[in-house]
């Protein structure tokens, strides 16, 4: 064996592998070839020694801690989005959408097919307007025109002609002819008198008092003595 | 409602058996998963997060494994594979190379360091050189206390197949520094 040939053999017999009869002869008589396969072990060992080196290497001390602290974080049952947001959502609007069915359908089934008008019975609301500057009207006497509405109908609104300060005693008179218990000594002590249809249904005193005249403006002119009458003196007489 | 209620404290105690098992696991096994990680990055601060990464994943799937027995082994496959992902990912290739250099072997003083990593850099880019199948012998080769039985029970390779690997690997090293 010539050094060329043993020299292509020299790794693996460097890595332990068995030599043969003829590398045995060539190793004796060939001291350059010995040395290369020294140099050869040596060098694989080396080689091994060196990744031994490189890899004797520990982690940190914070190395399993952090590793636990990872686990706990990524494996720790986590409350998904649905669970941690979506569902109080979702069942406040599957609640809201139920109550709203339920209520849709309670309106379906009590209700006629057609629609009825109904109009609930609400205080009307009162107008208060100045008596007309250019209108002489007696000083203790104010003329209050109350228009109610037929009973078949809709409600008319009153509508009542007030001087300024003189609104709590319209008040008064108002209340009186929606609840028919006019109270007549309470507004003609106020000062007022009072005018309207049947409708108002003030009944014997207001038709005593619709007799008077009246002036362009529907005005009734109150004469001035009839100021302290009684409406109930005014329905006798009337009657 | 009494079933139920046995059940549910069954399944808690399983639970903690589990945890106390893994967490034992852990502690004997999470070096070694590191230095597998490390052998692929050599970065140690990239080693520790992918192994770190590699016991959370082995936590997550721990009920599933079977055979308790096969741990190490799993945990350094899951290492390995880890590891090799980050390091095809690219992140902090410059810290890694920089890392090489930066990595002394213990011991030996400021000139013997100088020429062990004059050696050791070559070496571990003639190690990266090398193919995937070889370069895991080699590397757990290195680590030390495991020899061919152990690297092959950690590979599931019977141990011819380490054997050949490894003096394959072996050979082709002593060729680049021939």
């Amino acid at each position: 064996m010539k050094c060329e040939g043993f020299g292509r053999l020299l790794t693996d017999l460097a890595l332990g592998g068995s030599a043969s009869p003829e590398m045995e002869s060539h190793l004796s008589d060939c001291a350059r070839c010995r040395v290369a396969l020294e140099d050869q072990r040596r060098l694989i060992s080396r080689i091994d020694e060196e990744i031994a080196a490189s890899l004797d290497v520990a982690p940190s001390l914070e190395f399993l801690p952090k590793a636990s602290l990872r686990i706990a974080r990524q494996c720790a049952p986590t409350r998904s989005a649905f669970r941690g947001w979506l569902l109080p959502v979702t069942a406040v609007a599957a609640g809201t959408i139920l109550v709203g069915l339920c209520l849709w359908w309670r309106r379906s089934t009590v209700l006629p097919s057609h629609p009825i008008a109904v109009k609930a019975p609400s205080a009307p609301p009162i107008t208060f307007q100045p008596s007309p500057p250019s209108v002489p009207v007696p000083r203790a006497v104010v003329t209050t025109r109350i228009k109610r509405a037929s009973r078949v109908t809709p409600l008319v609104e009153p509508e009542v002609l007030v001087p300024p300060g003189a609104e709590e005693a319209v008040r008064c008179l108002a209340e009186g002819l929606r609840y028919h218990s006019v109270d007549p000594a309470r507004f003609l002590t106020a000062g007022f008198v009072v005018v309207g249809p049947e409708e108002a249904r003030v009944n014997a005193p207001l038709e005593a008092v619709r007799q008077f005249p009246t002036d362009l403006n529907g005005t009734r002119l109150w004469p001035e003595e009839a100021r302290p009458l009684n409406l109930e003196q005014v329905g006798r007489s009337a009657s | 409602m009494d079933e139920l209620e046995a059940v549910c404290e069954t399944d808690v105690g399983d639970e903690a058996l589990l945890e106390h098992e893994f967490e034992a696991r852990m502690v004997e096994s999470g070096s070694l998963a590191f230095r597998v990680a490390y052998g692929v990055l050599r970065h140690r601060e990239d080693a520790e997060d992918v192994a770190q990464e590699a016991l959370a994943r082995a936590y997550r799937d721990f009920k599933k494994l079977r055979d308790r027995e096969r741990f190490r082994a799993w945990l350094v496959r899951i290492s390995w594979r880890l590891a090799l992902d980050h390091r095809r990912g690219g992140k902090r290739r410059e810290l890694r190379e920089q890392g090489v250099a930066a990595d002394p072997v213990p011991g030996p003083g400021v000139e013997e360091t100088t020429a062990a990593n004059e050696f050791r850099a070559p070496l571990w880019r003639a190690i990266d050189a090398l193919p995937e199948k070889l370069r895991a012998v080699v590397v757990l080769a290195g680590i030390e206390g495991y020899d061919t039985h152990e690297v092959a029970l950690l590979l599931g390779l019977p141990d011819g197949t380490v054997k050949s690997r490894l003096h394959a690997a072996r050979r082709r090293l002593a060729e680049v520094f021939r």
